[in-house]
């Protein structure tokens, strides 16, 4: 039987050597190329691995297990008799690791490595580039340009004749058909890099030197007296500004509107509170004016405040003509007395407490002026800001009275300012004589509403001066014999500024182009409206 | 008797208001069939006759409704016995008066200088676009025959938003008013067939 540990060396030694020799690591030029430093390491490496691991390796004591035969087949076997295994001699084993630590150093140390390896110990003293200052790399002096090969003449056109009289002898010079050069740009000179001025430790400088000079620039220009004043300054000014800052929060948490704008109607709730209703509770405001019709098939029967509903709906929240504004920031007050903007101008606070307007135009004229308080603070404490500037208070809130009286005459507005809290708000009237479904009624809807709120009349959509020339009024064309082409005027006759007549045909309501002068109308309306109006 | 008067009177109706439903549907059913009747041939030819004659008689980049009428009169007279020209006409002259419309003007601009028929180009684009509204007639749920599906189907369309965006704008067909939208319609449905 074999010792384990023969089996073993013998078979590393000829892995090693294997290896080598298919890597060309025992190639004759390689040891020839070879230098001093290299083969010295290759030596050293090879004989101190191969002593110590030949030291605990034993190989003059016989294995503990070995290999045997048994019918045929290999077997191991444990704790044989020492006189039955048979080792390689010692020195073979001992020269055998050898030469597999020989093939492992001769494969590691080229020449390249061990001078590497031979180069640490003085990297390693080299001072570090993120302690210390070093000179400043000599800039790199870029080789002169060559110079640029002579720019071809540039030809010019008809000067082919002269150029052969010249050459011919036939003229004494070329004029101005001489050859003249392109003339190259000149290079652009290199900017002068900035110089960094290095604080970190001087080469030369000592240590102690270093870290004085450090705690001289921590505390220069700092007395611990002025730090612990400022620090107390800081505090106080928080502890000033605890009710703004708890108040904000209170506000954030219990959900006060961003803004509130309240609208007065003397009409009748177009959708009075059912029993149901008391069960399940109202239905939000974005359900109501998710899905409007554009133009719905309103009668005569049609209750008026359900086209003022429907007309608000669309010109503020309906989101088919863009950016819509937020349902939730709006009241609709109905069953409002005809006099209502006079008695809140009479008595703001009375009349907006009975309405139970008052708490949520005073919540959010609070949060106003706590983000107002808010933005003082940081500027106290010359923070940077966290908070935009707040909208005027007559941006994030705002009064609104609708008047349907058949006494009056043309859709008017009339509008004053009152004062709650110390802010000054709007307040905007209008005045109307009806509201009617049919017809162009709905038109004088959109329009008194959009004056109310916007407080400009609409002036039509953009239009190039070319189109405007060429409309041509509704009626124009014999509809018996092209009732298809006779509609072509009205897609550019807008109801909304004066062109009304064919709304108040009755047949014309099927095929009329509201959408074209809708979308117009309700865009040019917010474009004006929305400006003016902000949340906070 | 009774229902002579009945007759008289609905006609009388019909007559005086021309866009009431059932006069519209009656208007687009005989603009098909006398388009379909007309064969490719005879509806190129109207149409080379109308707009050649709106070219020579209503100079201007956006000739009046008005007197587009003229021309669609004046062209019918010369051509009797072809069904109800008129209808016919009163469909090509719709769709041409709002080509410009339809078309946004960049690609107009670049139909002028890289076609050498400006009125062929245009028409190829109207085609593109009618295709894609024939498209939406297809899947339109509506009942009744043609003309009325058409009819129905352009007067809920312009009730919904179609806005187009710049970059959408060869694949998508913007809000048009009923008379547009119809008149594409009847001139598609009776020129595809006959390409079919």
């Amino acid at each position: 039987m074999i010792g384990i540990k023969s089996i073993a060396v013998a078979a590393l030694a000829a892995g090693a050597f294997g290896l080598a020799l298919a890597n060309g690591v025992l190639d004759p030029e390689r040891f020839a190329h070879l230098s001093a430093q290299s083969a010295f390491a290759i030596g050293l490496f090879a004989s101190a691995a191969g002593a110590l691991v030949g030291w605990s390796a034993r190989p003059a004591v016989a294995s503990r297990i070995a290999l045997a035969l048994h019918g045929g087949r290999p077997a191991l076997v444990g704790e044989p008799a020492p006189e039955r295994v048979r080792e390689l001699p010692p020195v073979v084993q001992r020269g055998l690791l050898v030469g597999v630590f020989a093939c492992l150093a001769l494969a590691t140390f080229s020449n390249e490595a061990t001078a590497r390896i031979a180069a640490v110990p003085d990297e390693l003293a080299e001072p570090s580039r993120a302690e210390y200052c070093h000179e400043a790399p000599a800039p790199v002096v870029a080789a002169a340009p060559a110079p640029a090969p002579e720019p071809p003449p540039v030809d010019e056109a008809g000067c082919a004749l002269v150029k052969r009289a010249f050459k011919l002898g036939y003229a004494k010079s070329l004029g101005s058909c001489a050859p003249k050069a392109a003339v190259a740009p000149k290079p652009a000179a290199p900017a002068a890099a900035a110089r960094e001025v290095c604080t970190r430790r001087q080469l030369d400088e000592p240590f102690a030197h270093f870290a004085w000079r450090r705690l001289e620039e921590t505390v220069a220009g700092a007395s611990p007296v002025d730090a612990a004043s400022a620090r107390v300054d800081a505090f106080q000014t928080r502890v000033e500004f605890t009710r703004d800052l708890l108040a904000d929060i209170g506000h954030a948490i219990t959900g006060t509107p961003h803004a509130s704008h309240h609208l007065w109607v003397n009409l009748p709730d177009p959708h009075p509170r059912s029993w149901h209703s008391w069960l399940t509770g109202e239905e939000p405001c974005t359900g109501l004016f998710e899905h409007l019709a554009l133009w719905p098939r309103w009668t005569a029967a049609t209750p008026a405040s359900a086209v003022f509903e429907h007309v608000l709906g669309q010109l503020l929240f309906a989101t088919r003509f863009g950016t819509p504004a937020s349902c939730s920031d709006y009241t609709i007050h109905w069953n409002a007395p005809a006099d209502a903007c006079a008695r809140i101008s009479a008595d703001p606070a009375a009349f907006l407490g009975d309405s139970d307007a008052l708490p949520t135009i005073r919540g959010v004229l609070d949060r106003r002026a706590r983000q107002v308080a808010i933005r003082r603070l940081a500027d106290e404490l010359g923070d940077a800001q966290t908070l935009p500037i707040p909208p005027p208070a007559r941006a994030v809130v705002s009064i609104g009275c609708v008047v349907v009286d058949e006494r009056a005459g043309r859709p008017a507005v009339s509008g004053r300012d009152i004062t709650l809290d110390g802010e000054s708000i709007a307040v905007r009237e209008v005045k109307m004589p009806a509201i009617r479904a049919t017809g162009a009624g709905p038109v004088d809807t959109y329009v008194a509403l959009a004056l109310l709120l916007g407080g400009k009349p609409y002036a039509g959509p953009a239009q190039t001066g070319s189109e405007r020339v060429l409309r041509e009024p509704p009626g124009s064309v014999d509809e018996a014999a092209f009732p298809l082409l006779a509609l072509e005027p009205l897609v550019h006759a807008d109801p909304f500024t004066g062109a009304r007549a064919p709304l108040d045909r009755a047949e014309l309501a099927d095929v009329f182009p509201y959408e074209q002068h809708l979308f117009a109308f309700v865009d040019a309306f917010r474009r004006v409206y929305l400006p003016q109006r902000g949340r906070l | 008797m009774k229902w002579l008067l009945a007759l008289l009177a609905c006609v009388a109706t019909v007559h005086a208001e021309p866009y009431a439903h059932d006069a519209r549907v009656a208007h687009l059913g005989r603009a098909l069939a006398t388009l379909r009747a007309l064969g490719a041939a005879g509806r190129q030819q109207l149409d080379h006759d109308l707009h050649a004659g709106v070219r020579a008689r209503c100079p201007s980049a956006t000739p009046a409704a008005s007197c587009m009428a003229e021309v669609g009169r004046s062209v019918c007279a010369t051509r009797a016995g072809t069904g109800d020209c008129a209808a016919a006409a009163d469909v090509v002259l719709a769709n041409e008066h709002a080509a410009s419309d339809l078309v946004d003007e960049a690609t107009r601009m670049r139909m002028v200088r890289t076609s050498s028929d400006y009125h062929a180009a245009i028409n190829a684009e109207l085609w593109t676009r009618y295709a894609l509204l024939a498209a939406e007639l297809a899947l339109f749920e509506g009942g009744g025959d043609e003309a009325a599906r058409i009819d129905r189907f352009c007067v809920e369309r312009d009730r919904q938003v179609h806005r187009c965006d710049p970059g959408t704008a060869k694949t998508c067909v913007p809000n048009l008013a009923w008379q547009r939208c119809a008149a594409a319609l009847v001139w598609f449905v009776a020129g595809h067939e006959g390409r079919r």
